[in-house]
């Protein structure tokens, strides 16, 4: 397997250096090109030699196919046990001692490692290291893919990084691979229910999580209302989930960071990929346009579940649904130490009710440029412009009555960041300043007939800035300290107009003392802070260790909404005289530890979040093209805390996770006025709160390429509120609701099954396909996705609604050319 | 609108073909009875009514099971003026008390509150609405709507009214009717009533004309007369709000995308404890009332008669319940 593909090199070196050889299937042709690199450095620095001299060695890693730099891959010094991570650039730097033997390996999530048996450094040295993704290995899990023990020996805890190949083995909902139903597999990562969007992580709420992709915030992550992800997994190189322990790096968001990058493309030649699934179509095109130069990457999905409508009963025959997404990148690498990047990605759906007459739409865009530079060995910076918008319409059709209400949000930001590392420090520093501009809703009438005036709920406007310095600190090989704080300033201004509001009152618009116009441009209010943001790592031995991390994390922007899950009639609003930003504190503690050499990686996290200023709103609440939206709004405390466990087997021809979780999310209104009071003051459930929570996914390898995936979830029933009594009012009986989320639906349970053929004999093979053939739901278990209550005449009947009833059978087509 | 976001999943769901709805059984908690007040004063002539009762089980909404109904409580209505009136219980009517004084009219422009201690000695206070002005209703006219799988061929009823400019409105309409039917010979009369919480609030039209605002179906069943009074009221926003979220409650479709179920707070509280909000609504209103009435079309009847073997004339539940032989008072 190592000399399958001849290499050019000559292999009397190779045979020569791999005097002690491991395992001969873990070495990757690749890597023996840097086997080569250290040679030289043998032979050129090789020197009168000092026993005991210490030497340093940088090197830089970087994707095989893209050139792209990778970060945060593991660099490993066997026997002493000393790990580095590579920065932003894809650098490390080490300080070994001369003359003696090293064995280096080199991990990154989603690539190969790289093994490095015999290193001898004669003096300062450079190495280059590529690392080629798992998507070119055909055999993977007979290499060991995750040698390094990552999840002990990193500082960093309540990180998830998900590896995009498996997406496609691993059982899909109608064929769609996805990258946020595969995260909930994840302890510590829910939703509300089966076929709702968003995500919650750590008893946080789905706007709680940042989501970025490519550095531009996404402020809608679903197509067909929650049913599926709207980014396509195709383009995307890499998804990192921060749970807690955010980085200083990154604020705005309460509860979670979600990092997706997208691919820049292959630098050699042009390649075609894409899939066929039963509700959509991808395609990517990424090749050179200047080799080695400029590389781009281009990604498209389509949908097409008109035709599945076509079939309906007549009623719903005038329905429409469609979506697409388009992914764009380019990438100049101008030489060594600066290269230039350009994305953009749009999202669109509509979707049209025939009965209602109502058409709904929604886009996200955006677009960002990066420049990296490395200014020295130890000193690397990178600067970012990021646009991103949101835009959601409702039309009506409805004769006499049309209407389009439209709701926005944009976001504009520059960032710099900085990187300066050191021999065991590593300091990272930045500054970023965004303009938010939102427009809740916007109600016009769409034909000269209409009856519908314009009314509009009042433009927002808000400048942020934020700094951070987060220094990484390797105190000894047992003890890592990550320190950073992150400073925030937000503003509020005009124009505007700003109402008061009588002090003793509930506001309402019976209590408005005042209003004030605030001129355009002026700042009506302040807020903002520190953040800190620490993380700490003791080692107990090698192969267990204990985590430790705090992190506080301010909200500016809140998306409203009454329903349970995220509906196209939600819009965002930003933090104002009566909207205080959301505040959240996370602590959590963790012990790791890996068993059998790193096959089985294990973990128990505990966390406590307090939050406060969460938006709540009063019952009957106006939301939507309310001017005074403030009258309708209430503050809310919330608290959330959970344990999080899970053992994971990374090699070997059976893989996967299994993952259990207890955690709650409770949350409290109170006001001085008895009547906006929700529970009568007391803390209740959050409408996500599910805690318990079990998920096993597990990969089996058949055969060459064969893979049997299959997924089990349990999940206790999320609170609802159910009728506890009725009452008589106007000839008609009328259930009475007095205690919110005072009862759970029933709960969940779910195995799926997966079987994936790739194709490919060797895995250099250029051209070939995988199939993914799915059972979605193989129990056929009408999971309750929520019960409600309707009269049947005058008695009030629950009923119990699923989504998946049956077994949901799907084929999926991937082909790369 | 607001309704429409809950279709959306059972389009999807019927979509995906797999989606399944099941009944359960209610699992109901059992808490303290709550008093539930319903009452309205108006502008109409008196006398006005308040009903009393407790939360329970109810098997109709017809009619009110006398150990729920609360009898023996003291009621009163007091106006901005300080001018007060007692009512008083109908002890036919279980939980049903009615104003005596035949000069305490409701005014436009004033405000009204009622006063109830209940015979556990609880003192429950409403808090004060104004009667609000009406506009009149401008039109009020029928159109002929042909039959659908789920009703008869009928009348849609329709108003048209000019909302004022000036300030915020909130509408609430009923209606009722009469209308001619083969139930005897030759024709009986039957009584049938508007369904549902028929609001509006101006916000989208302000200032105007509500148009084309249905307000009744008139179903046909034979070549008779149809008459129909529409009444259109004017309501405070907390009102409306209540009759919202009245209609939200018994519209819920299980979607997640419904909003979240919530008690319908009403606007009387107990004296002494904020915490204690009584469950119905003491509602305020200017009414204006106008009347309609539909001659036979022999256009629409012939091919009733003669084309259209419809299901609907036989078998249909309510088809002659309560009919009269004589025409109903009033439309002579």
């Amino acid at each position: 397997m190592l000399f399958r593909r001849k290499s050019k090199t000559n292999r009397f070196i190779y045979s020569y250096l791999l005097l002690d050889c491991l395992p001969i299937n873990s070495i990757s042709p690749l890597a023996m090109n840097l086997r080569l690199h250290l040679l030289f450095i043998f032979l050129l620095l090789g020197g009168p030699l000092a026993w005991g001299q210490r030497f340093t060695l940088e090197g830089r890693v970087f994707d095989a196919t893209t050139q792209v730099p990778i970060q945060n891959a593991s660099v490993l010094v066997r026997v002493i046990e000393v790990t580095v991570k590579t920065d932003s650039l894809g650098r490390f730097k080490l300080t070994l001692g001369g003359k003696a033997m090293h064995a280096l390996v080199i991990t990154a999530e989603g690539y190969r490692t790289a093994y490095y048996p015999n290193v001898v450094l004669m003096g300062d040295g450079n190495m280059e290291v590529p690392l080629k993704t798992f998507a070119q290995d055909l055999d993977e899990v007979t290499v060991r893919e995750r040698k390094a023990d990552q999840n002990v020996r990193d500082v960093r805890m309540g990180t998830v990084q998900l590896n995009i190949q498996k997406l496609k083995r691993i059982p899909v909902v109608l064929g769609e691979p996805d990258i946020l139903k595969a995260l909930t597999l994840q302890p510590g990562v829910s939703t509300v229910g089966e076929g709702a969007g968003g995500l919650n992580v750590r008893g946080g709420r789905t706007d709680q999580n940042l989501v970025l992709l490519d550095g531009a915030p996404l402020f809608n992550t679903s197509h067909l209302l929650g049913f599926f992800a709207n980014v396509n997994p195709d383009v995307v190189q890499s998804v990192t989930l921060y749970k807690g322990g955010i980085p200083a790096m990154y604020g705005g968001r309460l509860s979670a960071l979600l990092n997706m990058t997208t691919k820049t493309g292959d630098a050699e030649q042009m390649r075609i990929s894409g899939g066929v699934g039963p509700i959509s179509s991808r395609l990517m095109i990424e090749g050179p346009l200047l080799k080695n130069k400029i590389t781009y990457a281009l990604g498209a999905r389509v949908a097409y579940p008109n035709w599945i409508i076509r079939r309906l009963p007549e009623r719903y025959r005038g329905s429409e649904a469609f979506f697409y997404d388009l992914n764009g990148r380019v990438q100049y690498r101008i030489n060594d130490r600066h290269s230039v990047s350009l994305s953009s990605y749009r999202s669109l759906d509509n979707f049209k009710f025939s009965v209602e007459d109502t058409a709904y739409n929604w886009v996200s865009q955006t677009a960002g440029f990066q420049w990296n530079s490395l200014l020295s060995k130890r000193l690397s910076f990178s600067i970012n412009g990021i646009y991103s918008n949101f835009k959601s319409d409702i039309n009506g059709q409805q004769r006499a009555n049309e209407f389009q209400v439209s709701s926005a949000i944009a976001h504009r930001e520059l960032r710099t960041d900085w990187l300066y590392s050191l021999e065991k420090v590593r300091l990272e520093a930045g500054a970023n300043y965004i303009w938010h501009e939102v427009q809740p809703g916007l109600q016009t009438p769409s034909s000269d007939s209409s009856n519908i005036i314009v009314r509009s709920a009042q433009t927002e406007f808000a400048l942020e800035w934020a700094a951070y310095l987060q220094s990484e600190w390797t105190v000894s090989n047992a003890l890592t300290l990550q320190a950073g704080v992150r400073y925030v300033n937000y503003q509020n201004v005009g124009a505007r107009n700003v109402a008061t509001y009588e002090p003793d009152l509930p506001r309402s618009i019976e209590s408005i003392i005042s209003t004030q116009d605030i001129p355009m441009g002026q700042v009506i209010d302040r807020y903002g802070g520190w953040e800190p943001r620490a993380s700490l790592r003791l080692a107990l031995g090698r192969q267990s260790s204990v985590k430790l991390s705090y992190n506080r994390t301010r909200q500016f922007l809140h998306l409203i909404s009454n329903t349970t899950a995220i509906s196209p009639v939600d819009f965002w609003k930003l933090s104002d005289s009566y909207t205080p930003p959301q505040l959240a504190d996370q602590i959590a503690i963790g012990f790791f530890k890996n068993l059998k050499e790193n096959a089985f990686e294990t973990s128990v996290e505990v966390f406590y979040k307090d939050i406060k200023n969460l938006v709540e709103y009063k019952d009957g609440a106006t939301l939507l093209l309310n001017p005074r939206i403030e009258t309708d709004l209430l503050p809310a405390k919330g608290v959330a805390y959970g344990a999080e466990f899970s053992v994971q087997k990374t090699q070997g021809k059976l893989t996967g996770q299994v993952a259990y979780t207890y955690s709650r999310s409770l949350v409290q209104v109170q006001t001085p006025f008895a009547g906006e009071r929700i529970n009568n003051g007391e803390w209740y459930a959050a409408t996500f709160d599910r805690p318990h929570n079990l998920a096993i996914s597990l990969q089996q390898l058949l055969s060459t390429g064969v893979f049997l995936g299959f997924n089990f979830v349990y999940t206790t029933g999320r609170p609802a509120t159910f009728p506890d009594g009725q009452y008589r009012l106007f000839n008609s009986v009328v259930p009475n609701f007095s205690r919110r989320n005072d009862d759970r639906i029933p709960d969940y349970i779910r195995a799926d099954l997966s079987l994936s053929i790739d194709t490919r004999k060797v895995r250099t093979q250029k051209k070939y396909s995988v199939w993914n053939i799915s059972l979605y739901n193989l129990l056929g278990r009408p999971n309750p996705y929520s019960i409600y209550f309707t009269r049947f005449n005058t008695v009030m009947r629950g009923y119990r609604l699923s989504v998946f009833a049956r077994i949901i059978p799907s084929v999926t087509y991937n082909f790369y050319f | 609108m607001k309704n429409t976001s809950r279709f959306f999943v059972f389009l999807f769901l019927s979509m995906l073909l797999n989606a399944c709805v099941e009944e359960v059984n209610l699992p109901l908690r059992d808490p303290e009875p709550q008093l539930v007040v319903e009452g309205l004063l108006s502008n109409d002539p008196v006398p006005y009514e308040v009903k009393l009762s407790y939360t329970g089980v109810f098997a109709s909404g017809r009619f009110l099971p006398s150990r729920l109904a609360v009898n023996g409580a003291l009621v009163s209505i007091s106006d901005d003026k300080g001018v007060r009136t007692v009512l008083e219980q109908d002890f036919l009517e279980p939980g049903t008390y009615r104003t005596a004084d035949p000069n305490f009219v409701g005014v436009v422009g004033r405000t009204y509150s009622v006063t109830i201690v209940t015979p556990d000695e609880k003192k429950y206070v409403s808090r004060p609405e104004r009667l609000n002005a009406v506009p009149p209703i401008n039109r009020l006219y029928a159109e002929f709507a042909e039959r659908t799988r789920t009703r008869p061929d009928g009348y849609e009823i329709y108003i048209d009214t000019q909302d004022p400019a000036e300030s915020q409105n909130y509408y609430r309409w009923t209606a009722y009717g009469f209308s001619n039917r083969p139930c005897g010979n030759p024709y009986a009369w039957v009584p049938f009533f508007s369904r549902g919480i028929n609001i509006f609030d101006d916000r989208n039209i302000n200032g105007k004309e509500v148009k084309r605002r249905n307000v009744l179906f008139s179903a046909m069943y034979g070549s008779g007369f149809h008459f129909i009074e529409v009444a259109q009221y004017a309501m405070s926003r907390e009102a409306y709000q209540f009759w919202q979220l009245y209609n939200e409650q018994l519209n819920r479709t299980g979607s997640i995308l419904d909003p979240l179920p919530a008690p319908i707070k009403g606007n009387v509280v107990n004296a002494d404890n904020p915490d204690d909000i009584a469950l119905g609504y003491f509602q305020v209103s200017g009414i204006a009332r106008r009347k309609l009435k539909i001659t036979p079309d022999t256009k629409f009847s012939q091919a009733y008669v003669t084309d259209r073997s419809a299901p609907f004339v036989t078998g249909v539940s309510g088809l002659c319940n309560n009919s009269q032989e004589s025409a109903p008072r009033g439309w002579e």
